[in-house]
This record gives structure tokens, C-alpha cells and sequence, in this order.
């Protein structure tokens, strides 16, 4: 009976806890960053005054009002698009994969821009981003699943086919549409969280993902092993198969809806995350969300500010801060495993 | 009881088929091996007998349970398999390799404590390996990725141990070391063994039973002393064999 015994390391706990204090420590430095950093010189005590108590000066209306909500949709994206792609890489079985891969940004953009060019602006074009994304994926899932066996495989393979049949709807779409409102769409396409809505949905809908990916999260670490080496550890790998793929596809159309497509995050802070801490997924998990949110709070800020008064999409930063980040941190794991 | 019983199993590969009509019984105590040619469908078999591919008719019993009402999870603490490879995405330690054995016994939201890591340790150091828990799976050997394979098998604790090829890449010392290490466990756990093998001897020297798979129809099965014989395995390989006998066992050797 001792081998059934309920075990807890606190050498584990103990060093999980430590790597998410100091992530959340720096999630929140990148948050504050955010917020005081903008085209207007806000000093960080009134940025914290403004918080604490609204007054109604225009530093306060600033900060509450453009800002804070700003960061806050910055995070759950970055967030929602690393656990995406956390989730997707283990998936596909494949280190390349990332939120957009299947397809669901496709679907999003194909929908946004249409409601774009109808004239519609705002929730409505964010609610054709949504429904979408929710559509690509029910035609993935469907196609991919018409065979029978539903083998990463593929998955991959239809998924990739179908987001190039979006890209290329997108793209006729642009060439199509009148010379006025082109810059809008491409700013959608590029990814930008200057539209700040649906943060409650959003943070409802991380939150949710994180949990249900963390109880499964074990599991999720005997998939890396291959689905018949997990399914003879106890694993049920079609319904977690399902379920990843709904988590991630949900994620990701959540992601897109709130910011357009964002690029980078979500296939580079899984990978760095692995490189610094193991791919464990209890600890991957949250790490990642972490990550994602304060890599993306801290692009954002910079967006804003690097050719103020003018901003640039916050994809080009993202990808700007991830790549030396990320080839930094290859090397130097690389150099360390070398005998 | 049987530790694993089929009815009437059939087996098809792309309506090619495997076996048909199977009614096997693994008893505790018993040691199976399973020899046959190359593609003639010896690891689907052990995938069917593992639950891991339905068969095509027929049904397959674990301690009289059939097998399709059993939970996966109750199913892993039963019955163990160890694969011809493994393929790791994301390869991390060793030691994390190895500890995914005890996945079948820790409760769902717990991680793993020291009586885990002391027996994952245990484990390494019955395959040799306990000053390598701290190395990256991406580094090991082929020989060391199978003892690793093999401690993971160890650390889930089966009663029913389904093997393929476990000799695969392991060394002469490793080889003899390893295949009387499982014996000697199956036979504490008063469990079965069924393992698939390319070295007749090492059938001869550590199963009970064998089944000789030619093809679907003829299927020869029973004790290793009355099936294997210097005609049944040249009717077998479609090639000439000799045996010698030396220090009272008989070994056999292609032409």
C-alpha cells in the first residue's frame, strides 16, 4: 500500500513557488512600465495616485481610461497566446507550431476584414473575428476528423491547408478593397491592442484555460512521450487530444478577437520558458502565461513610445524583443549541455 | 485466474490479418515469447493484448475483466509496455523520464515526494544508471535510452508485462543483466510476461512458453521445450538452422 501513498515533494513546491513569485515580480514591474510609459509624461507617483484615487485630472483620465485597460488586454493576450502555443507544440507533436498554425487567425481575419469593409466598426468586427475563428476551427476539427484516425499528422496538414485557403480570401479581400480603409485593416492584421474591450471575457476565459491545462498538465507531460507511451500510462489521449485542441483553439480566438493577429509570442515563450525551467507542464503552464503576458505589456509600451506620436504595431516589437531573447538563450543552453 | 485471456481474437492490419480465431492465456508465473518474421505483425499483437488497438473481432481479458470496461488508468497499474522506441519532442532528465512511471500510482493534482524519487532512483540503479539522473534524455546512447525505458517499465510496477524487443541496442552484460532483472520481478509480482524477440536462445534461456507466428493460420504455441525445435524454426524462418547442445542447453544458430 505505500506505493499508493499520497506523496508532495517540497523540494518541487518549493522551487515552482520561487520561479512564480519572481515571474509574477517581473510581470508586474512590466505592467507598471506599461502604464507609465506613453506619449504623455506621467511621473509613476501620479500614475499610482491616479490609480489608488481618481481625481479627474487628465493624468488620471490617462491612465484609467487609455492605459491601464491597455496593459491589462496586453497581458491576457500575451497570456492567452503563449498557453495557446504551449498547448498547440505539444498537440502537433511539433516545436514549429503556434496559435495561427491551423488555421484559426485565418478564419478571424477573414470575417474581420468583411465586417470592416461592410462599414462596421469595433464589437462587430471583433464579434466576425470571433465567430471566425470558432468556424475554422469546427472545419478543421471536422475535416481532420472525417477519416477516423486523428493523428497530429493530419491535424497539421489540414489545418496549414485551410489557413493558406484564409490567406488567400485575405489577400483578395485587400486587393479588393477601396484605398481608404486599407490602412485599418492591415493595423487589424498586424495585431494592436489600441481597441481594449472584452477584457472581462478575456480574463474569464484564461483563467479558465490555465486551470482545466494545469489539471491535465501530468498528462500533458506523458503526451511529449508519445501517444502510446501515454495511453499505457493511464492516459485517455483521444479526450485530452480533444480537449488541448479546444483549449487552444478557444485561446486563440479570444486572442484574436481582442488584439488582431499578434505574432511571435505564442511560438517563442513556450520555447523559452522550456529553455529556462524544463517542460514540465505544471510549471510550463503557468510560466508561460506569465511570460507571454509581460513580454507582450512591455512590446506594447514600447510600440507606443519608439516613434511617438505615432504607434507601430505591437507585433513588430514583440518579434523584435523575442529574437535576440530567444537565439541569447538557445545559445547559451546549447554551450551548457556540450560536454 | 488469467493475468490475460483472448477469445476468438482477430487482428487485421489494412485487411491483411494478423491472427484470427487467438484464444491465448497468460497465467501467473508463465514467461512468453513471441518469435516470427520481420511485418508479420508481432508488435500489433502486443499492441491489441495492450489495449492500445482495437482488435477486429474477438475480445481480450485482464484478470476476467474484458478489456475495453477496464479505465486506462486502472488498466496502467495492471499491465506495462514497454515499446520498441521511444521518440521524446520536448527530451527532458532522466530522472523526469523515468519518474513518468509512477504517473499510474500518484493522485491526480500531487507531485511526486521523496518515496517517489527514492524509488525512481531505485529503479535507475537496477538498470545502472543512477549517476545519470541528471543528464538530458537528447545525450543518452541507444543502450541508455533502453535501460531507461526498461527503469520507467520498473517504476510503474505491472503485473502484466508486455515487452518488445527489450534486448534492442543493450550489450552482451546488459542483455543477460536485464532479462533475469525482469524475470526475477514479473516472478515477485506473481505477474506474466510477453515479449517479443529476435534471439531464439534468449527465448530458450528465459521464457516458459513461446508462440512461433508464420502467419494467421498457423500459429504454433505451448511450453519453449516441445515448440522450439531445429525443424519448427527452420519451417519459421524459411532458412536452415543448427543447434548444438552445450552445458546442457540447446542453442541454435542460422546456417
Amino acid at each position: 500500500m505505500a506505493l499508493l501513498r499520497e506523496t508532495s515533494s517540497p523540494l518541487w513546491s518549493g522551487r515552482t513557488l520561487l520561479i512564480g513569485i519572481v515571474l509574477s515580480g517581473l510581470c508586474l514591474l512590466a505592467c507598471a512600465f506599461g502604464v507609465a510609459t506613453g506619449s504623455v509624461d506621467i511621473s509613476l507617483r501620479e500614475v499610482f495616485a491616479a490609480i489608488v484615487n481618481d481625481d479627474g485630472t487628465v493624468a488620471s483620465s490617462v491612465i484609467l481610461e487609455l492605459r491601464l485597460p491597455r496593459v491589462i488586454a496586453g497581458f491576457l493576450v500575451g497570456g492567452m497566446l503563449a498557453l495557446a502555443g504551449a498547448l498547440m507544440q505539444i498537440l502537433l507533436r511539433n516545436p514549429l507550431a503556434e496559435p495561427y498554425v491551423l488555421g484559426v487567425s485565418g478564419g478571424a481575419s477573414v470575417f474581420a476584414l468583411l465586417a470592416m469593409i461592410a462599414g462596421l466598426s469595433g464589437y462587430w468586427v471583433n464579434l466576425g473575428a470571433f465567430l471566425g475563428a470558432l468556424l475554422s476551427m469546427l472545419l478543421v476539427f471536422g475535416i481532420a476528423h472525417l477519416g477516423g484516425s486523428w493523428s497530429p499528422m493530419r491535424v497539421l496538414l489540414t489545418g496549414v491547408v485551410i489557413a493558406a485557403g484564409w490567406g488567400a480570401v485575405v489577400n483578395f479581400l485587400l486587393a479588393v478593397s477601396p484605398a481608404g480603409r486599407l490602412h485599418g485593416m492591415l493595423f487589424w492584421l498586424m495585431g494592436d491592442l489600441g481597441f481594449a474591450g472584452h477584457a472581462g471575457f478575456s480574463a474569464v476565459v484564461l483563467a479558465a484555460a490555465t486551470c482545466l491545462a494545469l489539471a491535465f498538465a501530468r498528462d500533458l507531460n506523458l503526451l511529449i512521450h508519445g501517444d502510446l507511451q501515454a495511453a499505457s500510462l493511464g492516459v485517455t489521449v483521444d479526450r485530452l487530444r480533444y480537449l488541448i485542441y479546444f483549449l487552444a483553439s478557444l485561446l486563440t480566438a479570444t486572442a484574436v478577437m481582442q488584439a488582431g493577429g499578434i505574432g511571435f509570442i505564442g511560438l517563442i515563450v513556450p520555447h523559452l520558458v522550456r529553455l529556462l525551467f524544463g517542460s514540465d507542464h505544471r510549471l510550463l503552464i503557468p510560466a508561460s502565461v506569465l511570460t507571454g503576458g509581460g513580454l507582450l505589456v512591455v512590446a506594447d509600451a514600447l510600440a507606443r513610445i519608439l516613434i511617438a506620436p505615432q504607434q507601430l504595431p505591437v507585433g513588430i516589437l514583440s518579434a523584435m524583443l523575442g529574437v535576440p531573447l530567444f537565439l541569447f538563450l538557445l545559445h547559451f543552453s546549447m554551450a551548457r549541455q556540450r560536454p | 485466474m488469467s493475468l490475460l485471456r483472448t477469445e476468438s481474437l482477430a487482428i487485421s492490419v489494412g485487411g491483411w490479418y494478423v491472427c484470427s480465431n487467438l484464444n491465448f492465456r497468460l497465467e501467473p508465473g508463465q514467461h512468453w515469447g513471441i518469435l516470427g518474421g520481420n511485418g508479420i505483425g508481432k508488435t500489433t499483437l502486443l499492441l491489441t493484448l495492450a489495449g492500445l488497438r482495437p482488435p477486429a473481432a474477438g475480445k481480450v481479458y485482464i484478470e476476467e475483466t474484458p478489456l475495453a470496461a477496464i479505465r486506462r488508468r486502472d488498466l496502467s497499474r495492471k499491465l506495462g509496455v514497454l515499446f520498441q522506441d521511444s521518440h521524446d519532442i520536448f527530451p527532458g532528465s532522466v530522472m523526469e523520464t523515468v519518474l513518468i512511471g509512477r504517473h499510474p500510482w500518484l493522485p491526480v493534482w500531487s507531485f511526486e515526494g521523496e518515496e517517489d524519487y527514492a524509488l525512481a532512483l531505485a529503479a535507475l540503479r537496477d538498470v545502472a544508471m543512477e549517476t545519470m539522473a541528471h543528464r538530458q534524455v537528447n545525450t543518452l546512447s541507444g543502450g541508455e535510452r533502453r535501460r531507461l525505458a526498461l527503469a520507467t517499465l520498473l517504476l510503474q510496477d505491472p503485473r502484466i508485462w508486455l515487452l518488445d524487443e527489450p534486448t534492442n541496442h543493450l550489450d552482451l552484460k546488459h542483455q543477460i543483466n536485464l532479462m533475469g532483472l525482469i524475470r526475477s520481478r514479473v516472478d515477485e509480482a506473481q505477474g506474466g510476461l510477453v515479449m517479443v524477440l529476435h534471439d531464439v536462445n534468449l527465448i530458450t534461456r528465459f521464457c516458459s512458453h513461446v508462440i512461433l507466428m508464420q502467419d494467421h493460420e498457423t500459429m504454433l504455441s505451448g511450453p519453449v521445450g516441445e515448440v522450439v525445435t531445429q525443424e519448427t524454426l527452420e519451417r519459421l524462418y524459411r532458412h536452415p538452422i543448427r543447434q548444438v547442445n552445450a552445458e546442457g542447453r540447446s542453442l541454435y544458430f542460422p546456417a
